[in-house]
């Protein structure tokens, strides 16, 4: 009798996972591979009856975590920031400037009449003050240098070298003095 | 003697003297991240438990345990070996993913510890994470040895592998798959459902280059998409809080010099099938 009853919940529970494809309850296939019954007239023994396997209603890890309602642990606003993270998501910004950069030199000479050195020179007739020319060109150059030193650690990197945590952080200050350097040689001429 | 016993206890007292009063208690604070399943629409918030320092052993997970036996046997966390060899025990405390069971509690009680489950995970209650994706892409990368031509069952014979060979797997074996170093890569915090991240992307490197093993196309092949390896971006995270000491970064950085073929893969220095070729020379 009592495996009548478990047979019975296991319908209930197949039923659920057919029906509604973000159930939670996911069944346990041990259960359903094999169900035994007991023959009601006594002492006529167990008999085992296998029934194919029922393969698991299969949930996106996603789907299921969301139906339970499980809430994401905290990440970016929790983590430690590191100077190699920092590095990094640096390059990422420094490449997407450089690209504007490039993308503007290149749509200026495409489609502005007058071509990009009149408007270079326009700013020139400004006649801002040194301080200014000189910031406007660190903010300028910063850019295009520390991408272009970050990079080459990249580069290494990709040939699996200088891995070692020890060297990441040594090459990733050294690559910050050069950009540094580079950038006020940058702003000086 | 009676007197020395009756001595003998005094030193003892005047530590506790000392210690008790004039240095006062050492409690330190810990802000642990609490979610209950039972309420699911209330949100996650952070707890705070006192603990005193003098009367805890010095790990992390000591407290833990001290403040689930004492204070609050509701705070749900993972545990085990309690000595850094299960990996039960990975969580995020004072901003970097490690074990609590081999973190000393930062002594300094001006400002209380943060206690995080591993970060950008489903939380299935308090610090418990569902790793089901990570061991699913564990399973993907089919961790196991695989030889052109499987031993018969009842007639193995041992393999063979030289001792250099096998010093390549130093630094990968030991990894115990506590899941820090993928928790701790922003690329496996977008990019989870896809990008392997580091502690499996190891574990793959751990098999690609197992002289013993035959599969390393098959293997290599199968990572040669945009997301599966090439979603690292050397943040280097995962190196930087390793429990273990290991450098997932550094092997995936391998990996992707044996996809593109700047490297390939050495031939084993030993046959491993040479004492099976002599049985049968025999």
């Amino acid at each position: 009798m009592y495996f009548r009853i478990i047979r019975a919940n296991q319908h209930i529970l197949i039923g659920f996972c057919r029906h509604e494809r973000l159930n939670p309850i996911r069944v346990s296939p041990g259960l359903l591979d094999m169900v035994c019954h007991k023959s009601g007239g006594g002492g006529g023994g167990h008999q085992i009856k296998y029934m194919p396997y029922v393969p698991l209603c299969d949930q996106d890890h996603d789907h299921k975590n969301m139906s339970l309602k499980r809430p994401m642990s905290p990440h970016l606003t929790v983590y430690a920031p590191t100077l190699p993270a920092m590095t990094s998501i640096a390059q990422r910004a420094t490449g997407s400037i450089l690209t504007f950069y490039a993308l503007s030199l290149a749509c200026g000479s495409l489609f502005l009449s007058n071509g990009v050195e009149t408007y270079v020179s326009m700013i020139q007739s400004l006649n801002l003050g040194r301080m200014t020319v000189l910031v406007l060109k660190i903010i300028l150059g910063a850019p295009f240098a520390f991408h272009y030193f970050n990079g080459i650690r990249y580069v290494i990197w990709n040939t699996g070298r200088m891995l070692e945590m020890k060297q990441v952080y040594d090459t990733s200050k050294k690559a910050m003095v050069a950009a540094a350097i580079m950038t006020a040689f940058f702003a000086f001429i | 003697m009676p007197l020395l016993r009756l001595t003998t206890g005094t030193f003892g007292q005047l530590r506790t003297f000392a210690t008790s009063q004039a240095l006062g208690k050492r409690v330190k604070t810990f802000a642990v991240y609490r979610w209950n399943p039972d309420e699911p629409d209330k949100k996650p918030y952070t707890q705070n438990y006192e603990v005193d320092l003098d009367d805890c052993a010095p790990m992390v997970l000591d407290a833990l345990l001290k403040i689930k036996n004492e204070i609050d046997p509701t705070l749900t966390f993972r545990r085990s070996c309690r000595e850094g060899v299960c990996g039960s025990c990975a969580m995020n405390i004072d901003g970097v993913n490690t074990l609590a069971c081999i973190s000393h509690i930062d002594t300094n009680l001006s400002k209380p510890s943060k206690i995080y489950p591993l970060p950008h995970m489903y939380v299935v209650k308090d610090l418990v994470p569902d790793l089901t994706n990570f061991y699913r892409q564990y399973q993907s990368i089919e961790p196991w040895l695989q030889r052109d031509k499987e031993a018969v069952k009842g007639k193995e014979t041992q393999l063979l592998q030289d001792v250099e060979d096998r010093a390549k797997l130093d630094g990968l074996y030991e990894c115990v798959l506590c899941a820090c170093c993928s928790t701790s890569c922003p690329s496996y915090w977008w990019n989870g459902d896809k990008y392997l991240g580091p502690a499996v992307l190891m574990q793959a490197y751990r098999w690609i280059i197992d002289s013993r093993d035959d599969a390393t196309d098959k293997r290599l092949s199968k990572l040669k998409d945009t997301y599966s390896v090439y979603r690292c971006h050397t943040i280097m995270n995962c190196t930087r809080t390793c429990p273990k000491g290991l450098n997932p970064g550094r092997a995936i950085a391998q990996i992707k010099t044996l996809l593109s073929g700047i490297v390939k893969k050495q031939p084993p220095i030993m046959d491993p099938a040479g004492l099976d070729k002599q049985a049968a020379h025999n």
